[in-house]
């Protein structure tokens, strides 16, 4: 049997099972003789996920079979979690979900047509300027950071859009300049590439300043070394880049109290345990409460943290599922971010190839930024973990980032007449 | 640029390998640890999960109960101050004292356990019952024990000198651990100091009840008999300061056994001296004093004086127990036991049993015996000795009607104020049944103001412990 | 619920997740034994007998392993036919055997008359139809 010619239904069954008993043990423990509907609903929007992969095989797909069945896995882990802390949330976050899959499509269309989506770079630089602006500008504060815009029926994160652009524009403009990098004279090619470096370090640390937003700013740091490193080659660039950043944060931690206190809670989470250290030292007492097979679903005790459905939901998944179930978590992230680059690697065009890794990186770089400050290794940050934390913006952005890579895929893997 | 990709993507893969090196830092690493932080809410949370086991006295009369309102379990503590220090509390925000602390485990079904229950019940997150503990003490002796003691401070300990069982355990003032959170600022600064429990920690000189181990020391030592005879003038200068009897009374020409039931102080110096301080010092050690008893309680060991403050004649305070030794009432009711058993020491206990909720004994106390440290024979002079102080001596105040009490009375001078009185004792005096110790602070002589507390604890546990 | 079913569900959920990385890893260790193993199986060849293109009929191509058949250049089974796409279809070896599979090509891909919607097997003898080329497999086993 031909295994890669569809999506591999094993794969699939184990990822619905999982996700179905994790609803039914939740349901058993925390909501008992409540309404079914909300599960209902998100095993529903679950199976979506292999229904949208097998219409695409139908329509010749030919991209990687793997990340689908992956984003299923995590999405449905997040939906369980959710439910458990938050059913509304959960319900509301399912939705986005749908709204996601939507813009996956969209985005699998155009990067289906690369050439074409690699052409509007300069709208790509529009778009984060005029969303940076008018963040800093109109910015809603919610949860300590400023990185909100109300437009009124709705609010969104523009740091989410943000870095969709980011990355688009960075494959693009790097794209072009591909060739010109190894032919050109040094200053000129220092010119090209310090432009959008230093533009996208002082967008940080001004985002880090005025927004309080450090997991934006490490964010889009990360995003523009790591494609300048990809795009040219050139280590010292992304070190000076990345020596520039920290002197530049030491600075505003040295004039601002409310980076300073960041910074302090992470050196020292138990001085102030009952006041700053709060979040962090609970979510540290439900990683170790959860030991190495887990507390179970719904029967530890994640709700303790502050802001655990968005910031720290892998807290939770390390309390209730242990060490096995984050480990777990932490393997999932690494297939898809293995498949990711796989699909760089596969791509015979620049642009395909920047767009694919750039796309890896964002999506490992969030992962590594959230997770790294749950397990205090980094400042904890406000970034929701890929799929999985609570977050309508981010949920929507990643799965357009998704739909953005398989386009990629398909679109390689057709053109050299070969299958992922 | 495949060659970076690859490059970056590897960079990537390293920094996840190190988040699982993070995770599993905090989740199998220090998780064990950090888990049973007490800062860790989740302790409490789960103490909520179980019904918490009864204290009960030796008739199941319960001391502590834990009953479920309104799916909130409540710690109740049906005795009110009569128990408060012996049994202590447990309030979620206070923390725990006295056995509800060192009897958590048990009472919380934590221990006893076999891992598939322990697996089982928290894998389903049932709640549980924990298991009821089963005290030695009666509520009766303490009642009559804390009444006799009047609202003075101080302290009553009672034992059953033949296995150890503790039968009363007072520490006056008290309070209410049912009202503990309305009263808890007034209580900690409470120059009383009511959360203090004395039997364990108050720490008192023993005054003329410590003549029992020096007579002790010097019968063991042959340093003397019963019946060597010693003259008192009334004082004598130690290091040009005088030492006095109690009222400055001259006793003349008297033997030794007379010298303790009238408790001179001048015999039991000359006593000391031919002793000598070490010897002494090693007598008071193998009597208990200065080691912190072995108890379900924690408990104060006290403070024996060291060897070269005792040296020569440093040790006439020792000698009657003054200077710089300190001894808790447990560490008194224990010394007076191994007179009680003959010359053998004890182990105190006050947890009987442990039981299901169903009355299932799932553990029952075995009671060890201790080492002796006297000859028989110097334990039944002393003894012999006592009951004449009860019956004509010092102590009469505590003797009862057809009942032969031994006991020794103590006054032990206290900085600024009256003394403490002391009383020590044991009856049926032939077959002890009740060892008793008494403090009360500042309150006057141990023969006035003590001896009537212990023999009115006395007379109660006789009557009820056969 | 029964206590045992939540039991066994708290540990099954580990196994699953577990279950469902092992499985990942497989398919992607499957993926480069297909690459690389798989290929190796006796050749075959394609030889063309009617067509309307600027293809010499009875001309024969060998197949070793993987082969795209199109009108690129770039490819290893080039058809000069206006009917054929660019990459129009594959050859390729999965279970020992060749397997005929249409590229999503504009007029399709017959094998034996009939337009193949999956991958098909092809057994010796069989007539592809690619573009207006018709195409004779032949795959002798000897053993």
């Amino acid at each position: 049997m031909v295994r890669t010619q569809l999506a591999d239904p094993v794969l699939y069954g184990f990822s619905l099972a999982l996700s179905l008993g994790g609803f039914v043990m939740v349901h058993t423990v925390r909501h008992p003789g409540d309404s079914l509907m909300p599960v209902g609903y998100g095993v529903l929007v679950l199976l979506s996920l292999p229904v949208i992969h097998l219409a695409l095989l139908r329509s010749g797909f030919r991209g990687d079979g793997l990340v689908l069945p992956v984003t299923q896995t995590l999405v449905g882990l997040g939906l369980v979690e959710l439910y458990r802390l938050q059913p509304a949330g959960m319900v509301r976050q399912a939705t986005w979900v749908l709204v996601g899959l939507g813009g996956f499509l969209l985005a699998y269309r155009a990067a289906s047509r690369a050439e074409r989506l690699s052409r509007y770079r300069y709208l790509y630089a529009a778009s984060i300027l005029v969303l940076l602006a008018s963040t800093l500008l109109f910015g809603v504060e919610r949860g300590g950071a400023r990185q909100w815009l109300d437009l009124g029926f709705a609010s969104f994160q523009p740091s989410e859009v943000v870095k969709v652009c980011l990355v688009l524009f960075l494959a693009s403009y790097l794209a072009e300049h591909h060739r010109l990098f190894a032919l050109r004279p040094p200053q000129e090619v220092e010119r090209r590439i310090l432009v959008p470096v230093a533009a996208v370090l002082g967008a940080s640390l001004l985002i880090l300043v005025v927004q309080r937003d450090l997991g934006g700013a490490l964010l889009y740091l990360s995003i523009v070394l790591g494609m300048v490193y990809v795009g040219t080659g050139r280590v010292e660039y992304v070190a000076t880049g990345a020596l520039a950043f920290l002197a530049g944060a030491g600075v505003c931690a040295a004039l601002f109290p409310h980076v300073r206190a960041r910074l302090e809670v992470w050196v020292d989470p138990w001085r102030d345990l009952a006041g700053s250290g709060y979040q962090l030292g609970q979510a540290l007492f439900a990683l170790a409460s959860g030991g190495i097979a887990g507390a179970g679903l719904g029967l530890g005790y994640p709700e303790l943290i502050p802001a655990v459905h968005t910031d720290l939901i892998f807290a939770a998944i390390g309390e209730e599922l242990g060490y096995a179930g984050a480990l777990g978590v932490i393997l999932l992230y690494m297939l898809l971010v293995t498949r990711g680059f796989r699909i760089a690697l596969r791509a015979r065009r620049a642009f395909s190839q920047l767009l694919a890794a750039g796309i890896s990186l964002v999506l490992a770089a969030q992962t590594l930024l959230i997770l790294g400050g749950s397990v205090r290794l980094i400042p904890l940050t406000g970034i929701p973990l890929p799929f999985v934390g609570y977050g309508g913006s981010a949920v929507v952005s990643n799965f357009v980032l998704l739909g953005l890579l398989l386009g990629v895929s398909h679109h390689e893997e057709a053109l050299h007449g070969r299958r992922a | 640029m495949t060659g970076r990709i690859r490059r970056l993507a590897g960079f990537l893969l390293v920094l996840f390998v190190l988040q699982a090196l993070g995770a599993a830092y905090w989740q199998v690493w220090v998780g064990p640890r950090l888990a049973q932080d007490p800062r860790n809410p989740r302790l409490l949370l789960a103490e909520e999960q179980v019904e918490r086991g009864s204290i009960l006295d030796r008739n199941h009369v319960p001391l502590a109960r834990t009953h479920v309102e309104a799916r909130r379990a409540i710690r109740e503590y049906p005795t009110g101050p009569l128990f408060a220090h012996l049994v202590g509390y447990r309030h979620p925000r206070l923390g725990k004292a006295g056995l509800e602390a060192a009897q958590d485990g048990i009472l919380l079904g934590t221990a006893e356990r076999t891992p598939w229950e322990e697996w089982r019940d928290r894998a389903l997150g049932r709640r549980r019952r924990g298991f009821d503990v089963v005290l030695t003490v009666d509520r009766e002796i303490q009642q009559v024990a804390a009444q006799a003691l009047g609202g003075r401070r101080g302290a009553v300990v009672a034992l059953d000198p033949r296995d150890g069982a503790l039968l009363a355990m007072v520490s006056a003032p008290s309070f209410d651990p049912n009202l503990l959170e309305q009263n808890w600022a007034v209580l900690r600064q409470d120059p009383a100091r009511p959360l203090l429990n004395r039997a364990t920690h108050g720490l008192y000189p023993p005054g003329s009840t410590f003549k029992v181990v020096t007579m002790a020391a010097a019968l063991s030592r042959r340093a003397a008999d019963p019946d060597t005879r010693f003259f008192c003038p009334g004082f004598v200068l130690v290091r040009g300061r005088p030492i006095l009897d109690f009222g400055g009374r001259a006793h003349g020409s008297l033997t030794l056994w007379e010298a303790l039931v009238w408790s001179c102080n001048v015999t039991f110096f000359q006593l000391g001296m031919r002793v000598g301080g070490s010897i002494l010092r090693e007598f008071a050690a193998a009597f208990g004093l200065g080691e912190a008893p072995a108890f379900e309680l924690p408990s104060e060991a006290g403070h024996l004086p060291d060897p070269e403050e005792v040296a020569g004649d440093g040790v006439a305070q020792l000698s009657f127990g003054q200077g710089s030794l300190l001894v808790t009432p447990l560490q008194m009711a224990l010394l007076t036991a191994v007179l009680a058993r003959g010359g053998v020491r004890i182990r105190p206990y006050t947890v009987a049993q442990v039981r299901t909720a169903e009355g299932e004994v799932v553990e029952r106390h075995r009671a060890k015996s201790g080492e002796r440290i006297l000859a028989e024979e110097v334990a039944r002079v002393l003894r012999d000795t006592m009951v004449e102080a009860v019956a004509y001596g010092t102590g009469r105040a505590a003797a009862l009607p057809g009942v032969a009490v031994a006991g020794k009375t103590g006054t032990a001078t206290a900085s600024g104020g009256p003394p403490h009185a002391w009383f020590i004792g044991f009856a049926p005096a032939y077959q002890p049944r009740v060892v008793v110790a008494v403090v009360v602070e500042r309150a006057g002589t141990g023969g006035r103001v003590a001896a009537p507390v212990a023999r009115e604890v006395l007379r109660r546990a006789l009557e009820r412990v056969r | 619920m029964s206590e045992l079913v939540l039991l066994l569900l708290r540990y099954l959920l580990l196994a699953l997740l577990f279950l469902f990385l092992y499985r990942a890893v497989r398919v992607m260790q499957e993926e480069l034994r297909g690459a690389s193993g798989e290929t190796s199986v006796p050749p075959a060849t394609l030889a063309v007998e009617e067509t309307e293109g600027r293809v010499r009929p009875g001309q024969v191509f060998v197949i070793s392993g993987e082969a795209v058949i199109g009108r690129s250049p770039e490819v290893q089974v080039v058809l000069a036919d206006e009917f054929t796409s660019h990459q129009h279809a594959r050859l390729v070896v999965r279970g020992g055997r060749y397997w005929i599979e249409d590229l999503g090509s504009r007029n399709g891909t017959y094998l034996n008359g009939q337009r193949i919607e999956a991958p098909a097997p092809l057994a010796d003898g069989d007539l592809v139809r690619i573009g207006s080329t018709t195409l004779r497999f032949r795959w002798p086993t000897w053993a």
